[in-house]
């Protein structure tokens, strides 16, 4: 069982000033393995952060980010799976699956994870797995300022994933999971 | 070939009364045949009268016969023999005792001075015949005084106490010295022994003149019984500092002086010679006169110096 | 072609994943383990002062203390590292070589001779040693030689070499004797500031001679004459252990030694073979005490000085237990010291010229022999204490040494704080007793209140003790000196809130500070005080509302002020948010004086640091609901702090919050969008870098669409051009333009015109149509570059073409285009040609590509995007199989992104067979 917290959008200190008091209060180190995150975190004092909840974190690059060494894409292969990460602005038109297909095929990956549009999101399209854990900190977004602050967890055991989403609604978090195993047809249609 | 002497102390230093063991030792490269082995012991007074401390009718007689304080032969073979090529070692041995020395006096010290030395020498010869020249060596070795031999505890350490104010002073001083007085005291061991330092302390009580340097010198005097006459010579051996510019009043500075080997032995008195041994404790003042003469005598009486000199006194036999 | 028609809803809803509300999830706090971690570190954070907790911090700091204890007293009996190491003693002697900058010029009296550089002298230099080693007469001359420091340095290090060199040859009288030459220097104390360094210099050699003569004793009395091992010494080996022969050369070396007739080259070769004592006999120690009295003899106070340190510093090789000889050391430099101090006549030698300068000569000396004293072994420093007439009468004090300011000092600094804390008032009575020339009084009562803040509370007699201090420093005119103890004390005033005194030493300032402005000194000192002040209070208000406060800020100039000002705002910018209108007007003059001193001086650093505070402070500045004041703030901070690039863009950033506020938070936000827009159009041309501009545009324009400014939000998209084209014609010079970055953004800005209304006047494409013109303008322009956005033109435009978009702005006010031009044929068109424009230029962009496998997966990224955006036709296949052939051609045929194209392809060809049959 390896847990894998995505997030991304945090916007700070632009959009938001933290990240939830609620979320920070769950997010204790010691417990996740890997963080991936999505960009746009935007000073390096987020960075700092995560990186205390858990050493092993992966980041790239979303358009406000200060720091210019974060990659476009990145991809790292976490138990049978193989992640892909991306920010997601550049996609056109923002979200869309095809578009998203095309960079899971570039990528070559099992579960892409991309954010931007602030909403979460996970579908199952091309064989592949896209999710967007959406904004952490429910900062507006290039299409709306309606967010709800929400990150993604997701446990990897050998095939299966269970997706754990947080989200902030009304000051309460709600917890909801999605489950999906990674199938023969889905490696079959690659 | 070579021939060599090698004492059982690499120190060469032995005791009256003990015995005295070495070996000869040869390195051949050819057997060599011996009529006999021969090791001779000497130790002498040689008194010598130096040209200028006597004066010119006393130069003439400058040489005084040598006091002979022991001689003796030993055959280590008296019976001819031959040596075998290599490394070979001979032993010997000899006793220091006063029965042996007989009539001749007693045991003195090793001492190189000015006009007196005792020195005591091993030579050993292997007489080859009358064809062949003899092979010898000499090595001399060192006689002191044995301290466990003293009877009883050693002697309380006898000190003398010392003023040195300008009334004390025969010769003239400056009239700063003069107006200005000083005192200077201290106490000083008279007797000690030869591996002692000479021990005391000093206190500059008052001066109003600075002080530019507080030396302490051991002289040495030798004296000769010449015919009628004793021809006295004072050398100085060793000049200590003990105090480098203006000390602090009343703050007692310590006298520490290690006697320097072979220029001193146990004061000797015997007849024909005299070995003894004084201290001189000299004060010297700043003045523009003394920086004149940097590097005059400490001995010859200054303005600007004064001394005290402890006559009679110094070092034991110890 | 045509584009492929999307139900983008449709899609989303079908591919979704099911979601389903979790019972449990690994962030769930555990009602056992976790839940009960989480309550204690809760508990942890508040209930600090828990009695129970930090009597358990007591044990466990007594057990380490017990472990301390035990692990110095083990140091202690192991004899090597229970005594200052030799690292620290070459520390202190690169700092006594250091702290004394002497002139360069050093003049040299008596004993130049062997400084002589002429080669011819140097040849008769052994014979010259000889009789001058015979002649008992000190050499006086009054002629002064003058050499460089540098050439004196390298002559020592020659005479060194020359030394192992005759010692290496066998030739030790020699040796012996340039070493006593060498040692001799010493005598001359007129290099005064060369003191020190010569000394550092001359104990290097003695030293090494040490070194030597031990070593060559060890050996004989370990090794037979040909060199057989006979007895291997044990460290702490006895003189019973050594053979008479190493005892006789050992005897020797002393009486050579002892022949010298001068006093200090006597002291200093004796305390080189110091520790050969130990092969002589076994009651070595008291040579030490012997020696300490034989230095009483040096009247000169720096020579003696350095001497006492030399033997020191030897004496540590000995290991003693007893520390008599240090104490009579500190003895008899106190003698000296209490006459420079008090004789003003008798003792005028022509280079104590300032006696204060010969005190600070001979203070390191001082302080490391006082740190000998307490290194030694010695545990019981209370009992020390004593000895110097603290805690006790001072007349019956048995050591008998003077009590002297300097002394004083260094005994304080040496002393555990907890034993300074627990005698804290003897001590200031005893400073009030020692008043002398040779340290100003105000900087033990500095060092006495540094001790206390460093001893761990409680401090038992803190009140009487700042009662004494206040009053001897209310006699202080001197602001500098005042400043200098009540900072040293202000800690413990903070510590113990003893406000009292607070008022007292900020009216003692301000009065002092009323006759002049504060030097460089002082102002270091008020900077330090008003750092204190400003770290110590929790929230800077309480700073504040001190008395004065504000008034000895304002004593502060230059540099000390920015660096005082940055603490305040690191202190303000801590806590979540600045919302006192006074505070942050406060904070806002502080940020404009920091601002308005950066000027090129500034190392980056530092220009780094101003910028980040200025901004942050910026960011926490919270008007609450007033944001129209808050906007205002937003125009006076880009007015105020013009210098700092990086701030506008957070301005920017922070203007448009305020606008997404408004909007979300009010109903008439429409004047107030406008300023807003207006302010960020205004602040984003003055931003140096392109890139940031343009990301800053499309920020704003996104903004503006959610207010529903939509032609707003068409300007700023082209000014977002604009600054794609400036950055273009320089992305051709600089390597070092970000054009991943650039890219990025252009995709992002595609993605934008998605929801923006074409209604310009060109028509739907005109965005696309410049973004085109602007790569065929730039003939530079790599193809790679070019792929990517002219397969952007194409996705936009089949976005566009649909008939329901994929997203439309929030804002109902703004019409998205496909209920725009919803049946508009001409629209269609438009989109259709220009992404007929894109596609021929695609072929060419990818055939330029010089680069093989960027070649392929161009070709690649082209087919997936034809792929994606357009109906399955024969012309769809046709072109994009020769992208694939392209990508062939190029590619390894195991690449991942080949094969999944290629699939892919099949895929939407069968889709078409389906679709045909």
């Amino acid at each position: 069982m390896v847990l894998v917290l995505a997030l991304g959008d945090l916007h700070i200190p632009h959009r938001a000033p933290d990240l939830p008091a609620k979320f920070k209060s769950m997010l204790v180190p010691g417990k996740i393995q890997h963080i991936i995150c999505t960009g746009n975190l935007c000073i390096k004092e987020v960075h700092d952060y995560l990186k205390s909840l858990c050493p092993d974190l992966h980041v790239t690059r979303g358009e406000y980010d200060e720091d210019t060494r974060y990659p476009e894409t990145k991809t790292l292969t976490i138990g049978q799976f193989k992640l892909g990460l991306c920010h997601g602005h550049q996609i056109i038109p923002w979200g869309d699956l095809d578009s998203l297909a095309m960079l899971q095929r570039q990528l070559d990956v099992d579960i892409l994870v991309t954010g931007h549009t602030h909403q979460f999101k996970a579908y199952k399209h091309e064989g592949g797995v896209v999710i967007n854990p959406g904004s952490a900190t429910g900062a507006y977004s290039s299409i709306t300022y309606d967010v709800n602050p929400s990150f993604v967890l997701m446990d990897i055991d050998s095939l299966r994933v269970v997706v754990y989403v947080y989200e902030l609604i009304d000051g309460e978090v709600k917890v909801d999971k999605i489950d999906f195993k990674k199938t023969a047809t889905a490696n079959a249609s690659q | 070939m070579s021939i060599e002497l090698k004492l059982s102390r690499p120190s060469r230093v032995y005791r009256p009364g003990e015995s005295v063991e070495g070996k000869i030792i040869t390195t051949l490269t050819t057997p060599l045949s011996y009529h006999k082995i021969l090791v001779t012991v000497t130790g002498a007074v040689n008194l010598q009268v130096r040209g200028g401390v006597a004066g010119v009718i006393e130069s003439l007689y400058s040489a005084v016969k040598p006091l002979c304080i022991i001689k003796k032969s030993i055959e280590v073979a008296s019976s001819a023999g031959k040596l075998a090529p290599g490394r070979t070692e001979i032993p010997f041995s000899f006793s220091l005792s006063s029965q042996e020395n007989g009539n001749h006096g007693a045991f003195y010290e090793t001492f190189h001075g000015g006009n007196i030395s005792i020195q005591y020498l091993i030579t050993a010869d292997i007489m080859r015949g009358y064809l062949h020249k003899s092979l010898s060596a000499t090595l001399e070795f060192i006689v002191e005084s044995d301290k466990a031999s003293l009877a009883g505890p050693p002697v309380s350490p006898e000190s003398v106490r010392f003023y040195i104010t300008q009334d004390t002073q025969k010769h003239q001083l400056l009239p700063e010295l003069l107006t200005g007085r000083f005192r200077i005291t201290g106490k000083i061991l008279t007797e000690c022994s030869l591996m002692d330092p000479i021990r005391g302390e000093l206190v500059v009580e008052a001066s109003a003149v600075p002080i530019r340097s507080i030396d302490v010198q051991l002289l040495r005097i030798e004296s000769i019984l010449a015919g009628e006459r004793i021809i006295a010579d004072t050398s100085v051996i060793q000049t200590t500092q003990i105090a480098d510019g203006d000390v602090c009043k009343s703050l007692t500075l310590p006298i520490y002086v290690i006697l320097p080997r072979l220029l001193v032995c146990p004061t000797v008195r015997a007849g024909p010679f005299l070995i003894e041994f004084q201290i001189s404790i000299v004060i010297s003042f700043q003045s523009t006169l003394s920086r004149l003469y940097p590097k005059s005598d400490l001995r010859t009486p200054r303005p600007w110096v004064s001394a005290y000199l402890l006559s009679q006194t110094i070092i034991s036999v110890m | 072609m045509e584009f492929r028609l999307r139900d983008y809803e449709g899609e989303e809803i079908a591919a979704a994943l099911p979601r389903v509300p979790a019972l449990d999830h690994p962030l769930a706090p555990c009602p056992f383990s976790s839940s009960q971690s989480q309550g204690v570190a809760g508990c942890e954070k508040v209930d600090f002062d828990d009695p129970l907790r930090v009597r358990t911090t007591d044990v466990a700091e007594c057990v380490e203390d017990g472990k301390h204890v035990d692990g110095d007293l083990r140091r202690i009996l192991s004899s090597e590292d229970g005594h200052l190491s030799t690292k620290e003693w070459a520390l202190f002697k690169s700092s006594l070589m250091q702290k004394f900058s002497c002139s360069n010029m050093i003049s040299v009296s008596f004993t130049s001779d062997i400084l002589a550089r002429n080669s011819k002298e140097y040849k008769t230099l052994a014979d010259m040693h000889m009789e001058e080693l015979d002649d008992p007469e000190m050499v006086v001359r009054e002629e002064k030689k003058v050499i460089t420091r540098q050439e004196y340095v390298s002559r020592l290090q020659e005479l060194k070499g020359e030394i192992s060199q005759a010692w290496r040859a066998d030739d030790r009288i020699k040796a012996l004797k340039l070493s006593i030459k060498v040692a001799r220097l010493l005598l001359d104390t007129s290099g005064f500031q060369f003191y020190p360094t010569l000394f550092v210099l001359v104990i290097d050699i003695m030293d090494m001679l040490g070194d030597l003569v031990w070593e060559r004793i060890k050996r004989k009395a370990e090794y037979a004459d040909d060199g057989t091992l006979i007895y291997s010494l044990p460290e702490k080996f006895q003189s019973a252990d050594i053979c008479s022969e190493a005892k006789e050369t050992c005897y020797n070396w002393f009486c050579k030694i002892g022949s010298i007739r001068e006093l200090l080259p006597r002291i200093y070769l004796e305390l080189a073979i110091l520790r050969c004592w130990r092969f002589l006999g076994d009651n070595f120690l008291l040579n030490l005490q012997r020696l300490a009295m034989m230095m009483r003899g040096v009247a000169d106070p720096l020579a003696s000085a350095f001497c006492h340190l030399y033997m020191a510093h030897c004496a540590r090789t000995l290991h003693p237990i007893d520390i008599g000889y240090l104490i009579m050391s500190l003895s008899n430099i106190g003698i000296l010291l209490q006459r420079i101090i008090v004789d003003k006549e008798t003792f005028n030698s022509h280079y104590y010229k300032n006696k204060k300068m010969l005190i600070s000569l001979m203070e390191p000396a001082i302080e490391w022999i006082m740190k000998c004293i307490f290194m030694d072994g010695y545990q019981k420093s209370g009992n020390l204490i004593s000895k110097f007439g603290i805690g006790g009468n001072l007349l019956q004090s048995t050591w008998n040494i003077p009590c002297i300011s300097v002394i004083l000092h260094c005994l304080l600094k040496q002393l555990p704080a907890e034993v300074v804390s627990n005698n804290a008032l003897e001590i200031a009575e005893l400073f009030e007793k020692t008043i002398d020339i040779s340290l100003d009084q105000h900087f033990n009562y500095r060092l006495l209140g540094n001790k206390l803040c460093e001893s761990h509370p409680p401090v038992p007699s803190a009140g009487p003790v700042l009662d004494k201090v206040i009053q001897v420093i209310s006699q202080y005119n001197n602001l500098n000196e005042y400043l200098i103890v009540a900072d040293a004390y202000l800690d413990i005033i903070l510590q113990y809130s003893m406000d009292y005194y607070l008022s007292v030493i900020f009216d003692g300032i301000l009065k002092r500070a009323k006759i002049k402005r504060a030097d460089e000194n002082e102002l270091e000192s008020l900077q330090s005080v008003l750092v204190k002040l400003v770290d110590h209070f929790d929230a800077l208000e309480d700073a504040f509302a001190l008395n004065h406060f504000l008034e000895i800020l304002d004593l502060l100039y230059g540099s000390a002020r920015d660096i005082t000002s940055m603490h305040i705002l690191l202190k303000a910018t801590r806590t979540g948010h600045v919302c006192d209108p006074r505070a942050i007007q406060f904070l806002f003059e502080i940020s404009q004086a920091l601002h308005d001193s950066i000027d090129i001086s500034n190392t980056n650093d530092d220009y780094q640091q101003r910028a980040f505070l200025i901004t942050r402070f910026v960011h926490l500045v919270d008007f609450g609901a007033e944001i129209e004041r808050h906007l205002t703030f937003l125009i006076e901070c880009r007015a105020a702090f013009h210098h700092i690039d990086e701030l506008k863009d957070t301005l920017v950033h922070l203007s448009n919050n305020l606008a997404v506020k408004a909007i979300k938070d009010t109903d008439k936000y429409l004047s107030f969008l406008k300023s807003c827009l207006a302010f960020n159009e205004v602040t984003i041309p003055s931003i140096s870098n392109s890139i940031r501009c343009m990301t800053l545009y499309l920020e704003t324009a996104e903004v503006a669409l959610f207010g529903g400014l939509d032609s707003h939000a068409e300007g700023l998209v082209n000014s977002a051009i604009n600054c794609l084209q400036c950055l273009n014609i320089t992305a051709g010079f600089h390597k070092s333009v970000d054009v991943d970055q650039i890219l990025s953004l252009t995709c992002k800005m595609c993605s934008l015109l998605v929801m923006i209304p074409g209604i310009h006047e060109e028509g739907i494409a005109f965005f696309a149509r410049s973004l085109i013109s602007v790569l065929n303008y730039q003939s530079s322009t790599s193809s790679r570059i070019k792929v990517k956005i002219f397969c952007a033109v194409i996705f936009l435009s089949a976005s566009l073409s649909q008939y329901r978009l994929p997203y439309h702005a929030i804002n109902a006010e703004v019409v998205g285009n496909d209920q725009l031009f919803y049946g508009e044929p001409s629209y269609h068109q438009e989109l259709s040609s220009i992404s007929t424009l894109a596609l021929q230029n695609l072929d060419d962009a990818i055939g330029e590509e010089s680069h093989l496998v960027t070649r392929g997966s161009l070709a690649l990224e082209a087919c997936n995007c034809l792929l994606t955006c357009f109906n399955g036709s024969c012309e769809l296949f046709l072109k994009c199989s020769g992208l694939i052939e392209i990508a062939k051609s190029c590619l390894h045929p195991k690449d991942k992104y080949l094969q999944s194209t290629v699939n892919f392809f099949d895929k939407c060809s069968k889709k078409k067979e389906v679709a045909f049959s």
